[in-house]
């Protein structure tokens, strides 16, 4: 056995216990031991009856508002389509047209885009693990069935955001999602395991690996795509452009000091995030150790100029009596709709 | 045996370090929010440390003008003031009200203020005075509403005055004092923060004696519920509010709760509801540097007003976060007061101006 010098394993233990310990201390800092919520609303605020909660939810250029649900009986596993009113804060289910034989729709994340007079929404069927393309007719709550992209790199798709007719981005947030435990690491510790890819036509190119993000937006005016990292606490604005491909020109990353779980482009320009402000009880509600954990919304501005900072503001904070692990939210009008995927929660503005 | 001992104080030095990171809250910030519109108030400019509202003449009294842990009186160049703000109609300019009778005009700085109502129902308020050189005293002064001055009636020096902070008036002649550490200096202030041996209290005075009733402690601001019956002071630097059972025939306390904020709430106001407010500092590495050079406008910290519901037992609260700023809008909050039904806002600041808020959004839901 080698035996080393009472130095050397005196160096060897000091060097170990001072690694060993300033990443222990990192990581109690990172998961927000010392952090509480304090609870905090807009104005009036009330859960919409007999709505399941929200999935996904995109607008259109008009305020349409469009929304995936969870039905309530969870045996079936049924998801459905909704275009939801604001003003009377009712849902009306959307009549799907066409579609090929024996084809049947179980949307997730969705995204849409206004380029055309009818806009089309790009729709993540988790059934088939496909996107289908539909074509939105706003007078009579009907979408007809365009097309369907197909890729096994669909599989484990967390958010998509389309770019055009044909064009769309989409982030995977893992490589373990199946694995409870391996998918907790991810979570947890910052090191880049997800995925951003750009899909045109029948060509799919990965651009960027992310750690664990969770939403995505492109903004066609910007020539950008923001994405929420929920592990590193922060929003990416990555600046891209079609040569040989597309591809990254530029990246900036923003601190936002909380965990981002999704992310709402609005009419200005800003976005509507939702964070878990306290990491360790999100973690601890993953585990049912708990039953309830805050939740956050806020609206981020990222400036043009790359050396200014962010402008955020908090439109929403609970403790999680109200609404737990927040992980989707829109404004329709003068409402901030916010769901936790059993439960809408409608805030006035 | 050399080596257990020395990795057991290499443990300690860890877990040491660690705990000093957490007290300065360097993961934390703040997201900026407003009840409603806000608009800043004339007259205070270097401070708006304490407020008492007095609502049956719909009035604030703003102590402005604060000295703290200053060891060279030739830096302080402002003037300690109290401040009048008209409650009744919304003007954003508080007048500076003349103070009769100090023996020691310049040395008058004033900190934590409370009034009293006497029994010909004229106001007679309690302030907290520190001088150019750090001395400390409470002044009594009775407010002439015709006259429109504040009358100096005597000033109470005692050596268990030791830093006071904040006072609670409980009577005429009589009231409560918070010292918030014992160190004179910044030095020794740093000490008592990194040590963690405090050396602050709350002390009683009756008229003629004082009593301690809380030492080795930090005691921040100091309020009595409206029934006079329940004691909240702020230990700031642990981020707890202890809740205690107040008796003033048997000057005694009796701990009933201490709530954990993870934020240093400084000064506070008891609603009509018997709801605490309080002003606090989110994030203490910015405070500490904000207040150690407050005549910087570079330097600036986070400011947070909360609203604590508590619970019938007075074990838990229900926690409102009513505003939050980043610094540049306000300051290093330390106290927040509500009025008109609690419909608008007054929030005093440290070192610098008021800021006066409607409140717009719901605090019950």
């Amino acid at each position: 056995m080698l035996q080393l010098s009472p130095f050397a394993s005196n160096c060897l233990f000091f060097t170990s216990f001072a690694i060993v310990t300033t990443l222990f201390g990192k990581l109690l800092l990172h998961i927000d031991i010392n952090k509480r919520t304090y609870n905090h609303v807009p104005g009036e605020c009330g859960v919409i009856p007999n709505l399941p909660g929200i999935l996904g939810l995109t607008t259109s250029t008009t305020g349409r508002l469009y929304m995936t649900t969870n039905s309530k009986d969870i045996n079936t596993d049924q998801t459905h389509l909704f275009t939801f009113y604001s003003d009377n804060r009712t849902a009306r289910e959307i009549e799907i047209r066409g579609g090929p034989p024996k084809w049947r729709l179980t949307p997730g994340a969705l995204s849409i885009n206004s380029e055309t007079s009818n806009p089309n929404v790009f729709v993540h069927n988790k059934r088939t693990n496909n996107i289908d393309v539909f074509e939105t007719n706003e007078q009579n709550d009907a979408w007809q069935y365009r097309k369907t992209f197909k890729d096994e790199q669909f599989e484990g798709l967390t958010d998509i955001s389309a770019a055009g007719l044909n064009s769309f981005f989409f982030v995977k947030s893992s490589i373990f999602g199946t694995n409870f435990a391996l998918n907790i690491i991810e979570r947890v510790v910052p090191i880049p395991t997800g995925y951003i890819y750009f899909v045109s036509g029948n060509n799919i190119q990965q651009i960027s690996r992310v750690s664990f993000p969770t939403g995505i937006v492109y903004d066609s005016v910007k020539k950008s795509i923001f994405v929420t990292s929920s592990t590193r606490n922060s929003i990416y604005r990555m600046k891209v452009q079609v040569k040989n491909g597309i591809e990254i020109v530029s990246s900036k990353e923003y601190d936002l000091g909380c965990s981002p779980s999704s992310i709402w482009k609005d009419f200005d320009g800003s976005f509507l995030i939702t964070c878990h402000p306290v990491k360790f009880r999100y973690l601890l509600s993953l585990f049912n150790v708990i039953t309830s954990s805050p939740s956050l919304i806020l609206r981020v501005a990222v400036p043009t100029d790359k050396d200014k900072p962010l402008t955020i503001t908090q439109l929403y904070s609970n403790d999680g009596a109200t609404i737990s692990n927040a992980n989707v939210t829109v404004r329709a009008g003068r409402s901030l709709l916010i769901s936790d995927g059993t439960k809408i929660l409608n805030c006035h503005l | 045996m050399l080596k257990i001992v020395l990795v057991v104080l290499l443990a300690f030095l860890v877990q040491y370090v660690f705990k000093t990171l957490l007290m300065f809250d360097i993961n934390k910030r703040t997201y900026n929010h407003r009840p409603g519109p806000c608009r800043k108030v004339d007259g205070p400019v270097h401070g708006s440390e304490d407020i008492a509202i007095v609502e049956e003449l719909n009035l604030a009294f703003i102590t402005s003008g604060l000295v703290y842990l200053i060891e060279d009186p030739t830096q302080v160049t402002w003037k300690g003031q109290i401040f009048a703000y008209d409650l009744s109609k919304k003007t954003y300019k508080a007048e500076s009200i003349p103070i009769v009778n100090l023996e020691d005009g310049d040395g008058f700085h004033p900190h934590g203020i409370s009034h009293w109502i006497k029994k010909d129902g004229s106001v007679r308020l309690f302030v907290v005075v520190h001088s150019k050189q750090f001395r400390h005293s409470i002044a009594i002064l009775d407010f002439d509403k015709t006259k429109w001055q504040l009358n100096h009636v005597k000033t109470v020096r005692d050596d268990k005055f030791v830093r006071p902070n904040d006072v609670v008036a409980t009577g005429e002649n009589s009231f409560l004092v918070s010292n918030d550490g014992g160190a004179q200096t910044i030095v020794g202030n740093a000490i008592e923060m990194f040590t963690g041996f405090f050396k602050g209290g709350l002390v009683y005075f009756d008229g003629m004696n004082s009593h301690y009733l809380l030492e080795n402690t930090v005691a921040n601001g100091i309020i009595l519920s409206r029934d006079r019956k329940t004691l909240f002071v702020s230990h700031i630097n642990q981020e707890t509010i202890g809740v205690f059972a107040w008796d003033q025939k048997k000057i005694t306390i009796k701990k009933i709760s201490e709530i954990e904020t993870l934020t240093g709430c400084d000064n506070f106001f008891i609603d009509n509801e018997d709801n605490l407010w309080s002003g606090c500092h989110p994030v203490l590495k910015d405070a500490v540097g904000h207040l150690g050079d407050a005549t910087n406008p570079n330097l600036y910290s986070q400011s947070q007003v909360l609203r604590f519901k508590f619970s019938s037992d007075l074990k838990s609260t229900e926690m409102l976060e009513v505003f939050s700023d980043d610094g540049r809008f306000t300051a290093a909050s330390a106290i927040a007061a509500t009025f008109d039904n609690g419909k608008q806002l007054l929030i005093g600041t440290v070192f610098r101006d008021l800021t006066h808020c409607d409140i717009d959004v719901p605090l019950d839901f």
